[in-house]
C-alpha cells in the first residue's frame, strides 16, 4: 500500500483550538523522565531504566505583526491559567490557509503553559515570534 | 503586516516617553519559571505512567535592543550616549509601542510597557562601519498589557 507522506505546511500547532496563524514551524516533543532502577540484584552493567512520568511541550514560531496579536501573547504569558494546546493534521483546500483540522487520529491537546516566548522587531523584517509551551497534565 | 521598523522602543525621559533613534533590532523575551506539581494524588495513566503537571513560579522577561550612535542630544540618547550613566541600579520605565510618521517616530498603540534597568549596554566601532550599541533591559515587575 503506497503511503502518503504529510507536508509540513498541513503539520500545524492549535492554541485554543484555532490553527495557528502565520506559522512558520512547529515542534512537538514528549519526553518520558527515566529512572534507573539497577539494585545490586542486577546483572551486569547496562542501566534498566524505567519510565516515572512523561511531559510534553509545543514550540511555534510565527510571523505575527498586529498590535492585538502581540498583546494577546503577552497577556497569555502574564496569565496563571492554563490554555488548549495541541495539534492536528490539517487539509489543504483552497481559501482555508491550510488551517482546518482533518484528522482527529492525528490530532492531540491538552492543557498547556506559555513559559518562553521571543518577540523579534527586527528593521525591515517581519515580526517574529517564538513561543514555547509546557504542557500541564495529560494530552488526549 | 506591519514590519520590524513599525514596533520600536520608547523611554521615558522627564514626562515624556522618547523614541530610541536610529535603531535597528529590537527583541522581547519573556521566560517562566515553573515547578513540577505532580504528587500522590496525580491519576496514573493506563500504562501507570502519569503526566508531569506545571504551574508557574516565576516570570522574568528582558529587552534586548540596538541602534546605531545618533549624534548630538537625539531624544533617548541622552540616557544611551554614556554607557557608564547607562547601566545603573535605576529603574526607567518604557513601552514598546508601534510607530508611525516621519521617521517611524510617531507612538501610536501601545503593546506593552513596564520598568526596567539597563543591566547591559556595549558600543562598537569598526573602521569604515557606523558606529552602534546595543543594549539588555531586564524588566522589574510586570509588563502591563493596555486594554
Amino acid at each position: 500500500m503506497a503511503l502518503t507522506k504529510v507536508k509540513g505546511s498541513n503539520f500545524r500547532a492549535f492554541i485554543g483550538g484555532s490553527a495557528v496563524a502565520e506559522c512558520t514551524s512547529c515542534q512537538v516533543s514528549i519526553t518520558g523522565n527515566m529512572e534507573d532502577a539497577r539494585t545490586k540484584d542486577s546483572e551486569g552493567s547496562y542501566a534498566q531504566e524505567q519510565m516515572t512520568s512523561r511531559g510534553w511541550s509545543v514550540q511555534v514560531d510565527s510571523l505575527e505583526a498586529t498590535a492585538a496579536a502581540l498583546k494577546a501573547i503577552i497577556t497569555m504569558f502574564n496569565s496563571d491559567s492554563p490554555v488548549t494546546v495541541g495539534w492536528d493534521q490539517t487539509e489543504t483546500t483552497a481559501g482555508t490557509q491550510n488551517r482546518t483540522a482533518a484528522n482527529a487520529d492525528f490530532a492531540r491537546s491538552g492543557n498547556a503553559i506559555l513559559n518562553d516566548f521571543s518577540i523579534q522587531m527586527n528593521n525591515r523584517q517581519n515580526v517574529q515570534v517564538t513561543r514555547q509551551f509546557q504542557g500541564t497534565g495529560a494530552l488526549s | 503586516m506591519d514590519k520590524g521598523q513599525h514596533l520600536r522602543l520608547f523611554i521615558k525621559d522627564g514626562a515624556n516617553y522618547d523614541v530610541i533613534a536610529m535603531a535597528t533590532d529590537l527583541t522581547l523575551h519573556g521566560s517562566a519559571t515553573t515547578e513540577n506539581t505532580s504528587t500522590k494524588d496525580t491519576t496514573d495513566a493506563a500504562d501507570g505512567v502519569s503526566w508531569d503537571e506545571f504551574e508557574v513560579t516565576q516570570r522574568q522577561a528582558d529587552i534586548q535592543f540596538s541602534a546605531l550612535v545618533a549624534a548630538g542630544t537625539d531624544s533617548a540618547a541622552k540616557i544611551l550616549s554614556d554607557i557608564e550613566a547607562g547601566v545603573t541600579d535605576t529603574q526607567i520605565d518604557w513601552e514598546i509601542a508601534l510607530a508611525s510618521g516621519a521617521n517611524n517616530r510617531t507612538k501610536g498603540t501601545v503593546i506593552c510597557s513596564g520598568k526596567g534597568k539597563i543591566v547591559n549596554m556595549q558600543a562598537t566601532g569598526q573602521v569604515g562601519q557606523n558606529a552602534s550599541y546595543s543594549g539588555t533591559i531586564n524588566v522589574f515587575g510586570p509588563m502591563t498589557v493596555p486594554a
